[in-house]
Protein backbone atom coordinates (compact mmCIF):
# COMPACT_ATOMS: atom_id res chain seq x y z
CA UNK A 1 0.00 0.00 0.00
CA UNK A 2 1.16 3.50 -0.74
CA UNK A 3 -0.08 6.97 -1.50
CA UNK A 4 -0.85 6.24 -5.12
CA UNK A 5 -2.21 2.72 -5.27
CA UNK A 6 -5.66 4.35 -5.41
CA UNK A 7 -4.81 5.34 -8.99
CA UNK A 8 -4.69 1.73 -10.19
CA UNK A 9 -8.18 0.30 -10.55
CA UNK A 10 -9.82 -2.83 -11.84
CA UNK A 11 -12.75 -2.50 -14.23
CA UNK A 12 -16.19 -3.80 -13.32
CA UNK A 13 -19.30 -4.79 -15.22
CA UNK A 14 -21.76 -1.89 -15.32
CA UNK A 15 -24.38 -4.67 -15.34
CA UNK A 16 -27.90 -3.38 -14.70
CA UNK A 17 -26.88 0.17 -13.77
CA UNK A 18 -28.58 2.86 -15.85
CA UNK A 19 -26.79 5.03 -18.38
CA UNK A 20 -28.80 8.05 -19.43
CA UNK A 21 -30.12 7.93 -23.03
CA UNK A 22 -28.94 4.29 -23.36
CA UNK A 23 -31.12 1.18 -23.32
CA UNK A 24 -29.02 -0.94 -21.01
CA UNK A 25 -30.86 -4.20 -21.66
CA UNK A 26 -30.33 -3.92 -25.40
CA UNK A 27 -26.74 -2.78 -24.83
CA UNK A 28 -26.03 -5.79 -22.64
CA UNK A 29 -27.38 -7.98 -25.42
CA UNK A 30 -24.37 -6.93 -27.48
CA UNK A 31 -22.00 -7.77 -24.61
CA UNK A 32 -20.89 -6.44 -21.23
CA UNK A 33 -20.23 -2.74 -20.69
CA UNK A 34 -17.21 -2.39 -18.41
CA UNK A 35 -16.48 0.73 -16.34
CA UNK A 36 -12.76 1.49 -16.55
CA UNK A 37 -12.62 4.99 -15.06
CA UNK A 38 -14.96 7.42 -13.36
CA UNK A 39 -15.05 9.58 -10.25
CA UNK A 40 -16.56 6.82 -8.16
CA UNK A 41 -13.51 4.69 -8.93
CA UNK A 42 -10.99 7.55 -8.54
CA UNK A 43 -12.22 10.79 -7.01
CA UNK A 44 -9.93 13.08 -9.04
CA UNK A 45 -10.60 11.43 -12.41
CA UNK A 46 -11.46 13.96 -15.12
CA UNK A 47 -11.93 11.29 -17.77
CA UNK A 48 -14.82 8.85 -17.96
CA UNK A 49 -13.95 5.59 -19.71
CA UNK A 50 -16.11 2.61 -20.62
CA UNK A 51 -15.12 -0.44 -22.64
CA UNK A 52 -17.94 -2.25 -24.40
CA UNK A 53 -17.26 -5.86 -25.36
CA UNK A 54 -19.33 -6.40 -28.48
CA UNK A 55 -20.52 -9.43 -30.38
CA UNK A 56 -23.34 -8.88 -32.86
CA UNK A 57 -25.09 -12.22 -33.14
CA UNK A 58 -27.87 -11.14 -35.52
CA UNK A 59 -26.71 -8.31 -37.77
CA UNK A 60 -27.51 -5.54 -38.06
CA UNK A 61 -27.18 -4.77 -34.37
CA UNK A 62 -30.00 -3.02 -32.51
CA UNK A 63 -30.51 0.65 -31.72
CA UNK A 64 -29.61 1.28 -28.08
CA UNK A 65 -28.77 4.96 -27.66
CA UNK A 66 -30.80 8.09 -28.44
CA UNK A 67 -29.27 11.01 -30.24
CA UNK A 68 -27.76 13.21 -27.54
CA UNK A 69 -24.92 15.66 -26.87
CA UNK A 70 -22.40 16.45 -24.17
CA UNK A 71 -20.99 19.78 -23.11
CA UNK A 72 -17.48 18.30 -23.30
CA UNK A 73 -15.71 16.34 -26.01
CA UNK A 74 -15.88 12.58 -26.41
CA UNK A 75 -14.10 9.94 -28.47
CA UNK A 76 -15.22 6.51 -29.60
CA UNK A 77 -12.19 4.32 -30.20
CA UNK A 78 -12.49 1.00 -32.00
CA UNK A 79 -8.93 -0.23 -31.54
CA UNK A 80 -9.01 -3.45 -33.55
CA UNK A 81 -10.41 -4.67 -36.86
CA UNK A 82 -13.65 -6.62 -36.90
CA UNK A 83 -16.51 -4.19 -36.27
CA UNK A 84 -18.69 -2.18 -38.65
CA UNK A 85 -20.57 0.66 -36.99
CA UNK A 86 -22.88 3.49 -37.93
CA UNK A 87 -22.37 6.87 -36.31
CA UNK A 88 -24.69 9.85 -36.51
CA UNK A 89 -23.01 13.26 -36.26
CA UNK A 90 -25.42 16.17 -36.47
CA UNK A 91 -27.70 15.22 -39.35
CA UNK A 92 -25.12 13.03 -41.07
CA UNK A 93 -24.93 9.25 -40.89
CA UNK A 94 -21.64 7.51 -41.60
CA UNK A 95 -20.84 3.80 -41.76
CA UNK A 96 -17.29 2.91 -40.76
CA UNK A 97 -15.13 -0.19 -40.41
CA UNK A 98 -12.83 -0.54 -37.41
CA UNK A 99 -10.11 0.25 -36.52
CA UNK A 100 -11.22 3.88 -36.30
CA UNK A 101 -11.76 6.84 -34.00
CA UNK A 102 -14.72 9.19 -33.89
CA UNK A 103 -14.07 12.52 -32.19
CA UNK A 104 -17.20 14.32 -31.01
CA UNK A 105 -16.76 18.02 -30.19
CA UNK A 106 -18.79 19.52 -27.34
CA UNK A 107 -22.51 19.88 -28.08
CA UNK A 108 -22.49 17.96 -31.37
CA UNK A 109 -25.52 15.66 -31.42
CA UNK A 110 -24.49 12.06 -31.95
CA UNK A 111 -25.37 8.41 -31.61
CA UNK A 112 -23.73 5.11 -32.48
CA UNK A 113 -25.01 1.74 -33.61
CA UNK A 114 -23.00 -1.42 -34.15
CA UNK A 115 -23.90 -2.99 -37.49
CA UNK A 116 -21.91 -6.20 -37.37
CA UNK A 117 -18.83 -7.95 -36.05
CA UNK A 118 -17.14 -8.47 -32.74
CA UNK A 119 -14.51 -6.62 -30.74
CA UNK A 120 -14.29 -3.73 -28.32
CA UNK A 121 -15.31 -0.09 -28.26
CA UNK A 122 -13.61 2.34 -25.89
CA UNK A 123 -15.69 5.42 -25.03
CA UNK A 124 -13.83 8.35 -23.53
CA UNK A 125 -15.63 11.43 -22.21
CA UNK A 126 -13.41 14.32 -21.23
CA UNK A 127 -15.14 14.99 -17.99
CA UNK A 128 -15.72 13.63 -14.52
CA UNK A 129 -19.00 11.79 -14.55
CA UNK A 130 -20.80 10.71 -17.71
CA UNK A 131 -24.14 12.10 -16.55
CA UNK A 132 -22.60 15.44 -15.56
CA UNK A 133 -21.24 15.85 -19.08
CA UNK A 134 -24.64 15.74 -20.74
CA UNK A 135 -25.70 18.98 -22.34
CA UNK A 136 -29.09 20.31 -21.33
CA UNK A 137 -31.95 19.35 -23.63
CA UNK A 138 -29.55 17.15 -25.55
CA UNK A 139 -31.93 14.34 -26.42
CA UNK A 140 -34.17 14.33 -29.43
CA UNK B 1 -19.08 13.51 -47.80
CA UNK B 2 -20.33 15.89 -45.17
CA UNK B 3 -19.03 18.54 -42.84
CA UNK B 4 -18.50 16.03 -40.02
CA UNK B 5 -16.69 13.32 -41.94
CA UNK B 6 -13.42 14.93 -40.78
CA UNK B 7 -14.28 13.77 -37.24
CA UNK B 8 -13.95 10.11 -38.26
CA UNK B 9 -10.33 9.07 -38.65
CA UNK B 10 -8.37 5.95 -39.41
CA UNK B 11 -5.41 5.14 -37.16
CA UNK B 12 -1.85 5.02 -38.46
CA UNK B 13 1.43 3.47 -37.34
CA UNK B 14 3.55 6.05 -35.50
CA UNK B 15 6.64 4.22 -36.83
CA UNK B 16 9.86 6.19 -36.41
CA UNK B 17 8.30 9.49 -35.41
CA UNK B 18 9.61 10.97 -32.19
CA UNK B 19 7.70 10.58 -28.95
CA UNK B 20 9.14 12.68 -26.16
CA UNK B 21 10.43 10.69 -23.13
CA UNK B 22 10.11 7.43 -25.10
CA UNK B 23 12.61 5.17 -26.84
CA UNK B 24 11.22 4.23 -30.24
CA UNK B 25 13.34 1.07 -30.36
CA UNK B 26 11.90 -0.10 -27.05
CA UNK B 27 8.36 0.70 -28.16
CA UNK B 28 8.85 -1.08 -31.46
CA UNK B 29 10.33 -4.13 -29.77
CA UNK B 30 7.00 -4.60 -28.02
CA UNK B 31 4.90 -3.96 -31.12
CA UNK B 32 3.47 -1.14 -33.23
CA UNK B 33 2.35 2.11 -31.61
CA UNK B 34 -0.75 3.30 -33.43
CA UNK B 35 -1.99 6.91 -33.37
CA UNK B 36 -5.77 6.99 -32.95
CA UNK B 37 -6.39 10.66 -32.17
CA UNK B 38 -4.50 13.92 -31.95
CA UNK B 39 -5.04 17.49 -33.07
CA UNK B 40 -3.26 16.87 -36.35
CA UNK B 41 -5.69 14.07 -37.21
CA UNK B 42 -8.73 16.08 -36.12
CA UNK B 43 -8.47 19.84 -35.84
CA UNK B 44 -9.61 20.93 -32.41
CA UNK B 45 -9.22 17.51 -30.78
CA UNK B 46 -8.44 17.96 -27.09
CA UNK B 47 -7.67 14.30 -26.43
CA UNK B 48 -4.55 12.41 -27.56
CA UNK B 49 -4.95 8.66 -27.97
CA UNK B 50 -2.41 5.99 -28.83
CA UNK B 51 -3.00 2.26 -28.95
CA UNK B 52 0.06 0.09 -28.38
CA UNK B 53 -0.21 -3.46 -29.67
CA UNK B 54 2.05 -5.39 -27.36
CA UNK B 55 3.69 -8.77 -27.33
CA UNK B 56 6.55 -9.42 -24.92
CA UNK B 57 8.80 -11.96 -26.57
CA UNK B 58 11.58 -12.28 -23.94
CA UNK B 59 11.47 -12.88 -20.21
CA UNK B 60 10.57 -9.25 -19.53
CA UNK B 61 9.75 -6.25 -21.66
CA UNK B 62 12.34 -3.50 -22.22
CA UNK B 63 12.61 -0.17 -20.46
CA UNK B 64 11.38 2.33 -23.04
CA UNK B 65 10.16 5.43 -21.26
CA UNK B 66 11.84 7.83 -18.83
CA UNK B 67 10.09 8.87 -15.66
CA UNK B 68 8.23 12.05 -16.65
CA UNK B 69 5.20 14.22 -15.97
CA UNK B 70 2.44 15.95 -17.94
CA UNK B 71 0.55 19.15 -17.22
CA UNK B 72 -2.77 17.37 -17.79
CA UNK B 73 -4.14 14.06 -16.60
CA UNK B 74 -3.53 10.78 -18.38
CA UNK B 75 -4.92 7.26 -18.29
CA UNK B 76 -3.41 3.93 -19.29
CA UNK B 77 -6.22 1.54 -20.14
CA UNK B 78 -5.53 -2.16 -20.54
CA UNK B 79 -8.93 -3.33 -21.76
CA UNK B 80 -8.44 -7.08 -21.86
CA UNK B 81 -6.69 -9.83 -19.94
CA UNK B 82 -3.22 -11.00 -20.86
CA UNK B 83 -0.71 -8.33 -19.83
CA UNK B 84 1.33 -7.78 -16.68
CA UNK B 85 2.91 -4.36 -16.22
CA UNK B 86 4.90 -2.29 -13.77
CA UNK B 87 4.00 1.32 -13.18
CA UNK B 88 5.92 3.97 -11.25
CA UNK B 89 3.77 6.64 -9.59
CA UNK B 90 5.79 9.25 -7.70
CA UNK B 91 8.39 7.21 -5.79
CA UNK B 92 6.22 4.09 -5.67
CA UNK B 93 6.41 1.06 -7.95
CA UNK B 94 3.42 -1.20 -8.52
CA UNK B 95 2.88 -4.36 -10.51
CA UNK B 96 -0.58 -5.07 -11.91
CA UNK B 97 -2.34 -7.33 -14.37
CA UNK B 98 -4.80 -6.41 -17.08
CA UNK B 99 -7.64 -5.60 -17.34
CA UNK B 100 -6.89 -2.43 -15.41
CA UNK B 101 -6.75 1.35 -15.59
CA UNK B 102 -4.00 3.60 -14.27
CA UNK B 103 -5.03 7.23 -13.78
CA UNK B 104 -2.22 9.77 -13.58
CA UNK B 105 -3.14 13.22 -12.23
CA UNK B 106 -1.38 16.29 -13.67
CA UNK B 107 2.15 16.70 -12.36
CA UNK B 108 2.57 13.17 -10.97
CA UNK B 109 5.85 11.52 -12.00
CA UNK B 110 5.22 8.23 -13.75
CA UNK B 111 6.64 5.52 -15.90
CA UNK B 112 5.43 2.28 -17.42
CA UNK B 113 7.06 -1.02 -18.25
CA UNK B 114 5.38 -4.06 -19.75
CA UNK B 115 6.61 -7.15 -17.96
CA UNK B 116 4.99 -9.97 -19.87
CA UNK B 117 2.08 -11.05 -21.99
CA UNK B 118 0.21 -9.95 -25.06
CA UNK B 119 -2.58 -7.46 -25.66
CA UNK B 120 -3.29 -3.78 -26.15
CA UNK B 121 -2.72 -0.64 -24.10
CA UNK B 122 -4.78 2.49 -24.77
CA UNK B 123 -2.94 5.63 -23.69
CA UNK B 124 -5.16 8.69 -23.26
CA UNK B 125 -3.82 12.18 -22.58
CA UNK B 126 -6.25 14.98 -21.81
CA UNK B 127 -5.00 17.37 -24.49
CA UNK B 128 -4.61 17.31 -28.24
CA UNK B 129 -0.98 16.30 -28.44
CA UNK B 130 1.51 14.16 -26.56
CA UNK B 131 3.93 16.12 -24.43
Amino acid sequence: MGTYDKYIVKPFDWAERPLIHHDREVMNGLGPLMAFLNTDMIAEADLNIFVHHIDVKNPPGPDYVEVHAHDVSQAYVFPLPGITFEVTLGDEVHVVDSPATVFIPPRLRHTVKIIEGSGIEVSIVRNEKYEESLAEDSAE
Amino acid sequence: MGQYEKLIVKPFDWEDRDLVFHSSSGLDELGPLIAFLNREMVEGADINIFVHRIEVKGDEGPDYVDVHTHDVSQAYVFPEEGLEFEVILGEETYTAKSPATVFIPPGLRHNLKILRGKGIEVCILRKGYYG
